[in-house]
């Protein structure tokens, strides 16, 4: 059984959810103005693919589920580089994710990105029967830069699928075609793979992105509330400078700015949840330590280009994960 | 749980003592008349405190003997003399645990007090400054930066602005911890990146000789000391004690220990019975034979004849904090 699901959003923690299924993704748009974004996600028997776009420049924490190898990169050669794990990645690039890790995607602009996951076995053994060449999950995020004609073969097929699940979805559902399909995408990803070398990590690399890695446990840990850069340090068992200096580096902002950024959007994300008769800005506002409340009002603005007021009236608009079709999540606990 | 006030005081017994509740012990010696205001600020790990007083005095002040203490003049119409020196704008004062000093202040000023156990010191030290912070064996003078001496003043102030005017929100975890937060980092910068003002050891030896004045003075109550007999029991020099208080409270020991003979006719006058005490019999227990001269001077220190505070309603001594 194939699953597959097209879904539009103007809320971007029903986005990220939604990609969950591969594995937990948080995210933080930095940038001001109008969000959308639209998803793809297929699930064939062994490879589940996703291919996504959104409208800002956010920072994406993906954490990818154990039992799976991510291969991420860009759908399109015309797209800004992004960032992931701090260093700038161009988009003829592929990313390994490592298993176990957790790697901050960042991007400056609007994106367009792909995704394939597979578990680490099938990627060895297709590797051996394919090129002849074992291809480990490393124990390290790694990039490569694959063959022109191995990443255009990807990325054609890949963008082949997203519009069939658009357009025709009951043909993609059939075993034969996601069989032929599963596989050809399979092959693909193994001659990306094997056609280049992976890129050295440096281990001040591995050491911030093990703090990076402690930064996000200890933000998960209070997910739901406020957290501020003394309690932030304490967690991850840093000073601030070497906290500022990693924050810079994958970030490309403050901790300070990234602790604010995430109050603010756990402020909208209440304001948009929140039933106005039962509840009112102030309340909102201070309940994340915002006690300002002309300066949150404008702050907020510029931010989410609607005042908190109008946030709060608006009725949620947002399909919620899994009412276009079935969830990811209810897919991989019956799979 | 947070938590903040404010409270206008007439009397200066009250003033003291909701200063001691916030465990800052203080003696204080008006000069000319009295009205303080106190907001206070007990937010989760701080303790903030801005005591607005309206008039000129001279307090010998002990810092709480477990907490970590700063404290700066927040503004004053006249140059304050902390510990013999004469604080400039953005010095703040690191204490040591339980110190004691005087203040002395010619005219209406503002001082500012931040308080914090010192075990969440060491940590935010270690935190923001890459080293542990621990209240120093000897109080310091420190020179912050105007930046960050004007960052630690404006959101000192800004928490106590809300403690007086929307203790409700304060109130509120929330905006206590945020508040708060921006506090640390700033406190901790002028407790690091300060120069530290030297002391210097005369000064240092004066700063001993006025404690050990408060405490002979302490050891003798009611009856006044001759200078002679006063001199010897502390073992200075009649010069050396004249010129440390010169220096520390601006005004001769004989002048100070007058001021807080009438200090504690005052509070004896609180404490009587109207009906069966007489102001004459009280001034004299504490030395002043003189009736006529003993009620002008009163008066012109605390703004009212004695047979008014005598007769006066008491009202509650002991406020919050």
């Amino acid at each position: 059984m194939t699953y597959i699901a097209t879904q539009a959003f103007t809320d971007p923690d029903s986005y990220y959810e939604s990609i969950g299924g591969v594995g937990p993704v948080e995210g933080i748009i930095t940038a001001r103005g109008n969000y959308h974004a639209t998803l793809t996600c297929v699930n064939f028997s062994r490879l589940w693919m996703r291919r996504g776009e959104d409208s800002l420049a956010r920072v994406a924490i993906y954490t990818p589920r154990m039992a799976r190898t991510t291969i991420m990169f860009a759908t399109d050669q015309d797209q800004p580089a992004r960032q992931i794990a701090g260093v700038e990645r161009q988009p003829d690039e592929v990313t390994v994710v490592s298993l176990g890790s957790s790697e901050h995607v960042r991007t400056s602009a609007a994106a367009r990105w792909g995704a394939v996951t597979l578990p680490p076995e099938d990627l060895a053994a297709l590797g051996q029967a394919i090129s002849g060449r074992e291809l480990t999950p490393p124990s390290f995020t790694h990039h490569v830069k694959p063959s022109k004609s191995a990443m255009l073969r990807l990325r054609s097929l890949h963008e082949a699928v997203g519009h069939l699940a658009k357009k025709a979805p009951d043909i993609l559902a059939r075993s034969e075609v996601a069989r032929a399909i599963e596989e050809a995408l399979q092959e693909a990803i193994v001659l990306c793979l094997a056609s280049a070398e992976p890129v050295h990590v440096s281990s001040a690399h591995r050491h911030h992105a093990r703090i990076m890695r402690r930064l996000e446990e200890a933000l998960h840990a209070n997910s739901n509330g406020p957290v501020y850069m003394s309690e932030l340090c304490a967690a991850v068992g840093t000073s601030y400078s070497t906290l500022r200096d990693c924050c810079q580096e994958r970030l490309g902002m403050s901790p300070k700015r990234y602790l604010w950024l995430r109050r603010m959007h756990l402020a909208r994300r209440d304001l948009c949840r929140a039933d106005p008769e039962k509840t009112s800005v102030t309340e909102i506002a201070t309940s994340y330590g915002f006690w300002e409340l002309g300066r949150f009002a404008v702050a907020y603005r510029t931010l989410f280009g609607e005042s908190p007021s109008m946030a709060l009236r608006r009725p949620p608009d947002d399909p919620k994960p899994g009412e276009n079709a079935e969830s990811p999540w209810q897919f991989i606990k019956s799979a | 749980m947070p938590g903040s006030g404010t409270r206008t005081f007439l009397d200066l017994e009250q003033y003291e003592a909701s200063l001691r509740r916030a465990q800052i012990g203080v003696l204080i010696a008006p000069r000319l008349g009295f009205e303080a205001r106190l907001v206070w600020a007990e937010l989760h790990q701080l303790l903030l405190l801005r005591c607005d007083e309206e008039f000129p005095r001279i307090g010998f002040l002990s810092s709480p003997p477990r907490l970590a203490t700063i404290t700066f003049c927040e503004r004053s119409s006249s140059t304050p003399v902390w510990r013999g020196t004469k604080m400039q704008a953005g010095d703040i004062m690191f204490h040591s645990l339980g110190e004691r000093l005087h203040q002395a202040t010619a005219g209406p000023s503002v001082w500012s007090v931040i308080a914090l156990d010192p075990a969440w010191l060491d940590e935010y030290g270690r935190i923001f400054a890459e080293r542990p912070i621990s209240p120093p064996p000897k109080g310091q003078i420190l020179r912050p930066s105007p930046s960050d001496a004007a960052r630690l003043r404006r959101l000192h102030a800004q928490a106590c602005r809300l403690a007086q005017t929307k203790s409700g929100i304060l109130a509120h975890p929330e905006v206590s911890r945020a508040i708060e937060q921006d506090l640390i980092p700033a406190l901790v910068t002028c407790l690091t990146a300060a120069k530290i003002q030297e002391i210097g050891t005369a000064e240092r030896n004066h700063a001993r000789i006025m404690i050990r004045f408060e405490e002979v003075l302490a050891a003798h109550p009611g009856q006044p000391l001759r200078m002679p007999d006063l001199c010897e029991l502390i073992g200075v020099t009649d010069r050396t004690l004249r010129s440390c208080c010169a220096e520390f409270i601006g005004i001769s020991p004989q002048r100070y220990m007058l001021l807080r003979r009438l200090k504690q006719v005052r509070a004896a006058l609180f404490d009587a019975d109207p009906g069966t005490a007489s102001v004459a019999e009280l001034a004299r227990h504490h030395g002043f034979t003189q009736l006529g001269r003993f009620a002008g001077m009163y008066r012109a220190v605390f703004g009212e004849p004695p047979s008014t505070t005598l007769g006066r309603v008491p009202q509650a001594r002991f406020t919050d904090p």
